[in-house]
């Protein structure tokens, strides 16, 4: 008897120890607060710094505050080395007012994609800003009130958003409040290798601007070897295309209908998307196309596989070009908007934002210096070394003018102007329930890929039921 | 001479002193209970009170009853997340078991050569760090260069997607986690040196070759040993998060969406902490029956052979 006491004692501890796992979860609520902050007179002045090895003419605003802040960066790599010259341009031009930036590495998107930001939230010790490339994610924690509203801020530093894209507007705006400063914002477009099109017999002065011609040049690259491939002609499911919300939006499907608050997932848009990748999983195995991308190869490796030549193609933002820059400059590739079906968005594209938010309950003051930090990122001068790399784009059209590759004739710079012009362009599914439906999405997706029996419209009726349920119950 | 002594022993524990002692041990043993009972108990408690909630960590907990736990039963990736944790319990751990007790015989053979550094082979792979384990392991099962499939296609067979496979993934996992048994070996080496040697010195006389010898007397002698041992590979397997965090977040498909990494998913990405809170609960109550179940029926600290 006592020996089955003790061993039940022993089966308790045991999950005891189990449980200790999740249970240091519970935090204390943070309220939901709403800051007013006093509007000062905002006195602003020029001011040359040094930024890396350069010397940038910068604006510099006086709100009659001084003092630190902390501030997250979801940044890494070369991207962090970039931001530690931001930081310290940004804290020498503020040196005279005492304004001081702290800054923090937090990846995975500022502690938004691995629960970290919701801990220090929920603990307390959230920063005082932070920028994340999470602009769905950012956008549900508005939702759950985790973020400041910044209209009373953004007077108060005097940052005019009105001229933003409306297409960020998106993102920005929760219930008619702005919570979310994109910094910059990405395109996302076909690349192709031009050697391989070529190799292919395909006319490399018209690329594929349909899906019908996107599918015709898919065919034409693949190379069967035995009874797997040496080369695809794309994976659609591949870098950008493996994004929740990106490739529905080219085929003009709207997951969430902002209007009347329902999730929209079984419009014929949608369900044409679905088919169109279950027609590639029929056609070409996703076990066979996935032996591909599959590994380390990732978008900042040279293994990716079109930097190896095993896709001639794929759907991708901008940045990649500072990616192929990187690890395969002698690779040839050609960026050309997304081919759409006839009733698609044509010449448009999702945008994909890095977007500012301060947490609430971050104390006013130092609220009214962290937003001083996001006006000074919105510079032309401070951006232009960022756009210059990755090829981001600036938020508000006329701030093309001011940037080096618009002013030295570039191309394809002024292909991503005339794609980030379209009226279409906005980011999708953005709502209280934006992470879930995301990934519930792409799960879908990969069941629909990896078992090409079930039905696109039955699977997709019943995740919008699933997920309606949930946003409902908020 | 032995009433004398139990009488003194009677004295001395009414006595001054032993309740003196008593109180500093307390004292000295205070930093862990006030630790386990802020940071264990409070927890578990207010985990079961979240699991009750419509909890999102930010704003205030609402009370919902069980409706957490009956949706949790609706929820098809639960259901997945529950059968993928059941496939790696009912394959992955008699497997890893089965190579861990026996590579464990074999280490503790005296007439093979080389053991001493054999265990330090196998013990090796548990020192790397899981990161480091899970990114290497990435390479290994890599479909198309990966060391497993070229081995396989030198004896002409075709490589599956291991882990871009729905259907290899998991089977890829277990192999890692053999890979990394050598704690388990450790244990079980111990274990079977307790062995008194005149047991396997009486089997040889009567004619018993070696695995005679280890099936009739180490492995029922070693019995609570391995209890324990798949014990603690139970409780892992249901509490293995970093290894498909890292390297499939639980795809292709969900294959390999394990119980914890959907309660972290659930906690920390989607918002749903009293969701999550209810996912651990039933973790604790399964965890517990499981073992419970082991412990009757391979009935613990009876070692008779």
């Amino acid at each position: 008897m006592i020996r089955k006491r003790r061993n039940i004692l022993a089966v308790v501890a045991a999950g005891a120890m189990t449980m200790s796992l999740l249970a240091g979860c519970g935090g204390q609520i943070a309220p939901v607060e709403t800051v007013s902050v006093e509007t000062t007179e905002s006195n602003t002045t020029s001011k040359t710094v040094a930024m890396g090895d350069r010397q940038i003419d910068v604006e510099v605003t006086d709100i009659g505050l001084s003092g630190s802040f902390t501030y997250w960066s979801a940044f890494t790599g070369d991207s962090a080395t970039w931001e530690q010259e931001r930081v310290d341009a940004f804290n020498e031009a503020y040196k005279d007012l005492g304004i001081t930036c702290e800054v923090q590495y937090v990846p995975d998107g500022a502690g938004i994609n691995n629960g970290k930001l919701l801990s220090a939230i929920a603990g307390g010790t959230a920063p005082d800003l932070l920028i994340t490339d999470n602009p769905t994610s950012a956008y549900q924690y508005v939702a759950e009130g985790s973020f400041m509203p910044l209209d009373e801020i953004l007077k108060q530093i005097d940052l005019d958003v009105n001229s933003f894209y409306d297409g960020c507007k998106d993102v920005m705006y929760y219930e008619d409040q702005c919570f979310l400063i994109p910094q910059d914002t990405n395109v996302i477009m076909l690349y192709f290798r031009p050697d391989i099109a070529k190799e292919c017999g395909l006319d490399i002065d018209n690329p594929p601007t349909t899906l019908d011609e996107l599918d015709a040049w898919a065919e034409a690259m693949t190379v069967a070897d035995g009874d797997n491939y040496s080369r695809l002609g794309i994976i659609p499911w591949l870098d950008s295309g493996d994004d929740a919300f990106v490739l529905p939006f080219f085929f003009g499907a709207d997951p969430y209908d902002k209007e009347n608050k329902k999730i929209n997932l079984t419009s014929e848009n949608m369900v044409s998307y679905m088919e169109w990748i279950q027609s590639y999983a029929k056609k070409y195995d996703p076990e066979k196309i996935n032996a591909f991308s599959s590994g380390l190869g990732g978008m900042f490796s040279p293994d990716h596989p079109f930097m190896t030549g095993k896709v001639g193609m794929t759907f991708t933002g901008n940045w990649f070009t500072g990616a192929l820059r990187a690890y395969a400059p002698d690779v040839e590739y050609t960026a050309v908007p997304v081919p759409v079906p006839e009733y698609g968005r044509a010449k448009s594209s999702t945008f994909g934002c890095n977007v500012f938010a301060i947490p609430n309950g971050t104390d006013p003051e130092k609220a009214s210096l962290a937003a001083l930090y996001i006006k000074f990122c919105e510079q032309g001068s401070v951006n232009d070394d960022n756009f210059c790399q990755w090829r981001s784009i600036p938020v508000i059209d006329a701030a093309f003018d001011d940037v080096t590759l618009t002013k030295e004739g570039d191309p394809m710079y002024a292909m991503e102007r005339e794609i980030a012009a379209s009226p279409e362009n906005g980011i999708p599914a953005l709502c209280s329930v934006s992470a879930e439906l995301s990934t519930q999405f792409q799960t879908l997706r990969e069941n629909l890929i990896y078992d090409t029996s079930l039905d696109p419209a039955t699977e997709l009726k019943t995740l919008e039921e699933q997920m309606q349920a949930e946003m409902d119950s908020k | 001479m032995k009433k004398n002594r139990s009488g003194k022993l009677s004295e001395y524990s009414q006595s001054k002193m032993r309740k003196k002692e008593a109180l500093h041990g307390l004292l000295f043993v205070s930093p862990w209970i006030i630790g386990f009972f802020t940071f264990t108990l409070y927890p578990i408690i207010s985990s079961f009170y979240y699991s009750l909630c419509n909890y999102n960590v930010i704003s205030r907990p609402r009370f919902i009853g069980f409706m957490n736990y009956v949706n949790l039963f609706k929820d098809k990736v639960f259901i997945k997340a529950c059968q993928n944790t059941l496939y790696m319990i009912l394959i992955g751990v008699p497997l890893t078991t089965l190579i861990a007790v026996l590579v464990s015989l074999l280490l503790n053979n005296k007439k093979l050569r080389g053991t001493g550094w054999m265990r330090v082979v196998f013990f090796i792979p548990t020192l790397v760090p899981t990161v480091v384990a899970c990114l290497l392991w990435i390479w290994v099962m890599q479909p198309d260069s990966g060391i497993v499939n070229t081995v396989l296609s030198y004896l002409h067979i075709p490589g599956p997607g291991w882990l871009s496979s729905p259907t290899w993934a998991k089977p890829a996992f277990i192999l890692m986690m053999i890979w990394t048994c050598g704690n388990a070996v450790i244990i079980y080496l111990a274990g079977l040196q307790d062995v008194p040697e005149t047991l396997y010195d009486a089997a040889a006389i009567d004619g018993a070759n070696f695995w005679q010898q280890s099936l009739l007397i180490s492995m029922p002698l070693i019995r609570p040993t391995i209890l324990y041992n798949v014990t603690i590979l139970i409780i892992g397997v249901f509490q293995w998060f970093a290894e498909p965090y890292i390297m499939t977040e639980g795809g292709p498909s969900n294959a390999t969406m394990f119980y914890s990494l959907y309660l972290y998913q659930n906690a920390f990405t989607f918002f749903k902490m009293g969701f999550a809170s209810a996912q651990a609960w039933i973790m604790l109550l399964v965890a517990m029956v499981i073992i419970l179940v082991l412990f009757k029926v391979f009935r613990f600290n009876d070692t008779e052979i």
